[in-house]
């Protein structure tokens, strides 16, 4: 489903000199599969998330999600395709303030405009119409609050998230990040920020979902509680080559 | 969700910044549309000062626009006067071209400083130009009150007020009033009394401010040269009597010019009242007659252009087209005004224009996080920047709309105001066809105005971006 090859990836220090972040052989996930990447702060999992993304380009590899390689796609298709088949939850959930809940969520509908392919002739014909306005496809505002309905939050939904609870806005996030039925799910540290109380919770939606949907899950945390939930476990110290060689100097230096 | 609303939400988020730059670019619009509408109203009434005829035949001497300004405008004096016989000539259509209607006008008099003009009943069936499709041709002058004079000599010394004139003179109908002679100098004395028999309805041209009188009447009272045997003329109590006097009597008038009292000369005058009355009804030669000028109508233009080319060549008097004038003056004058006007104006919907640009500019900052949010969730550059471009336009298309409603509030509040000092019949609701320019040129100014933070958003790194703390 995911796979990454021979993927690097480096920053510029202010000297003008290269930060290498990422030197990964190989990195794969299945179709369907769920699994967490634990490493410590700044060891690059931030960014290797942007990669499979698409939201940070490597310098050189591949990504390849199903069939498609991104790096050689352009970046408007590389957005689309990020519109359409990758979901992203952020730490810091990134609702847009201006928005409710159900409009964060149509929102990314709006950026991936699903084709609806079973709908009827009418219906299509209603969709192209209100294409050129901007509306929403057929079906994907019930798509939406079925969603937010899915995570609680149906008596929520016209909530601007300056007015949900810190558990209430990553729930929303959650469901923007499945708004658009998505291949691959991408969570970094989705519950870091939120209390102890909410934090299983948040789990348990993410990955109840992710297998209802038949979603790949790669999830970033810090925290061996949620860590040891998952079958499947990756350092990113183990197949990174940078953190691995820092993580080898930080022991020579101690 | 349109990306028309993501803007609007955008706007929304920063109400105070967007309302602020909204207002500023209402007053700029505001401004235009004041500058557009009045310039529009200037346009109509000097062109309308000037409908209803077609050529104006005047003394030979100053220039067309002279003739223009004192007889349309009723600015300035008329430098001489026109021989009668040159009236008649083209009354009887004699200068070989045929003419529709002559109307004759003598200046000179005024009453409380509104001009007086003498004319006959013509004047009041003049029509402008026949619309297209209509039937009747409307005419220049319609009534409030009473009739027009007629040539008759029992309406020899009756008047018809203007609309502002009547108003500002506190004259009613059936009011007598005595015109003064020699406007504006210092040696004016007062003529004999016309009744006024008719008010007019406001034309928005300068006849709103003048008194009509008989012209028969204006001959018959003192002070216009060769007008009457032994010009000169002093008034009387016995209302429209006035009486015509011989020269002889001339220091009588300098009394009454310098404030004696009229009872006092009714008295010593009582004896005199029997010869003033067949005065007042002697017929008087045609050669003794003189007119300020006369205003011609013609069945075509390409009469219009022979008569006055044949008036021109001869030295009697002089022919000016009032529309080709009436052209020159706004081009020399009231154009660069307006120009002047509307580049200020123009230039301030541009300094809001660019208030516009500095406010969304200034946010960028602010919003790169969110902007790059909407990058990750699959937005394309394309999209954030047309976001920024339609928040753009919605903000000047907004403050655009404001200002025009507020331009057309403002002629609404403002225009009776102005209507009854400058005699310019403003409404909100002269809308000019310029003002539809205005959205496209908002749009386009919103358009480049917004490319620049637009462009800001384009070039957003989302990777950075989203890691730094919203």
């Amino acid at each position: 489903m995911l796979l990454l090859r021979d993927v690097k990836k480096s920053f510029v220090e202010p000297d003008g000199s290269p930060l290498p972040i990422l030197d990964i052989e190989e990195f794969h996930v299945a179709a369907g599969e769920q699994m967490v990447l634990v490493g410590k702060s700044g060891c690059g999992k931030t960014t290797l998330l942007h990669v499979i993304a698409g939201i940070t380009r490597p310098d050189c590899g591949k990504v390849r999600i199903n069939d498609w390689d991104i790096t050689l796609m352009p970046e408007a298709e590389c957005d689309r395709f990020r519109a359409e088949h990758i979901g992203y939850v952020f730490q810091t959930f990134n609702l847009l303030r201006g928005f409710s809940a159900l409009e964060n969520v149509t929102l990314a509908m709006r950026f991936a405009r699903l084709p609806n392919e079973n709908a009827s002739l009418p219906a299509q014909m209603l969709d192209t119409v209100l294409d050129l306005f901007g509306g929403l496809p057929h079906g994907d505002r019930e798509r939406a609050v079925h969603l937010l309905e899915r995570v609680g939050l149906g008596h929520r939904m016209t909530h601007k998230p300056t007015h949900l609870s810190v558990g209430e806005q990553q729930r929303v996030a959650v469901a923007r990040a499945l708004a658009n039925r998505p291949k691959l799910l991408l969570a970094d540290e989705p519950t870091a920020n939120v209390d102890a109380g909410h934090q299983q919770q948040i789990l348990d939606l993410l990955r109840q979902t992710c297998r209802e949907e038949k979603v790949s899950l790669v999830l970033v945390t810090h925290s061996p509680l949620v860590a040891q939930q998952f079958e499947r476990v990756e350092h990113l110290e183990e197949f990174n080559r940078v953190s691995k060689k820092m993580k080898e100097e930080e022991g020579l230096s101690t | 969700m349109s990306l028309w609303k993501i803007a609007w939400r955008s706007i929304q988020q920063r109400s105070l910044a967007s309302l602020l730059t909204t207002i500023s670019m209402a007053l700029g619009v505001t401004l235009v549309v004041a500058v557009l509408v009045v310039n529009n109203v200037v346009h109509q009434a000097f062109h309308r000062g000037g409908a209803g005829y077609d050529l104006i035949v005047g003394p030979p001497k100053g220039s067309n626009l002279e003739l223009v300004l004192s007889s349309v405008f009723y600015i300035g004096q008329p430098m001489t006067t026109l021989p009668y016989d040159v009236y008649l000539k083209l009354k009887r259509s004699e200068f070989g071209t045929p003419v529709k209607t002559a109307v004759p006008i003598c200046l000179g008099d005024t009453y409380k400083d509104k001009r007086v003009v003498g004319t006959t009943a013509a004047m009041f069936d003049l029509e402008y130009e026949e619309a297209q499709g209509a039937k009747e041709a409307p005419k220049v002058f319609n009534f409030t009150q009473g009739r027009a004079f007629q040539d008759e000599e029992a309406d020899w010394f009756t008047a018809v007020a203007g609309a502002t004139a009547a108003q500002q003179a506190g004259l009613k109908l059936d009011d007598s009033f005595r015109p003064t002679h020699d406007a504006g100098t210092k040696t004016a004395h007062q003529h004999g009394a016309f009744k006024v028999v008719g008010i007019l309805k406001p034309t928005g041209t300068p006849n709103d401010n003048v008194l009509f009188v008989n012209i028969e009447g204006f001959y018959r009272v003192g002070g216009h040269s060769g007008a009457i045997p032994g010009a000169g003329a002093r008034s009387s109590d016995s209302g429209p009597n006035s009486v015509a006097k011989s020269s002889a009597e001339k220091p009588h008038e300098g009394e009454a010019a310098s404030g004696t009292p009229p009872a006092e000369h009714d008295k010593a005058d009582a004896d005199h009242d029997h010869d003033e009355d067949e005065h007042l009804h002697a017929p008087i030669p045609d050669d003794r007659k003189q007119v300020s000028a006369v205003l011609v109508c013609t069945y075509k233009d390409t009469d219009t252009r022979a008569l006055a080319a044949e008036i021109n060549k001869g030295k009697e008097g002089q022919a000016a087209i009032p529309a080709e004038q009436i052209a020159v003056l706004l081009e020399k004058i009231v154009g660069s005004i307006d120009l002047v006007l509307l580049v200020f104006a123009v230039m301030i919907v541009l300094v809001a224009g660019i208030g516009i640009m500095v406010s969304i500019y200034n946010s960028m900052n602010d919003r790169r996080h969110e902007i790059a949010i909407m990058r990750a969730l699959g937005a394309q550059r394309i999209t954030v920047l047309l976001v920024i471009l339609l928040e753009s336009i919605l903000l000047s298309l907004g403050g655009g709309l404001l200002g025009l409603a507020l331009g057309h509030g403002l002629l609404a509040v403002a225009g009776p105001w102005i209507a009854e000092r400058v005699n310019l019949p403003l409404s909100m609701l002269n809308f000019q066809f310029a003002e539809l320019w205005l959205v496209p040129a908002l749009i386009m100014l919103a358009s480049i105005v917004g490319f620049l933070p637009a462009l800001s958003a384009y070039r957003t790194d989302v990777g950075k971006s989203l890691i730094a703390n919203p």
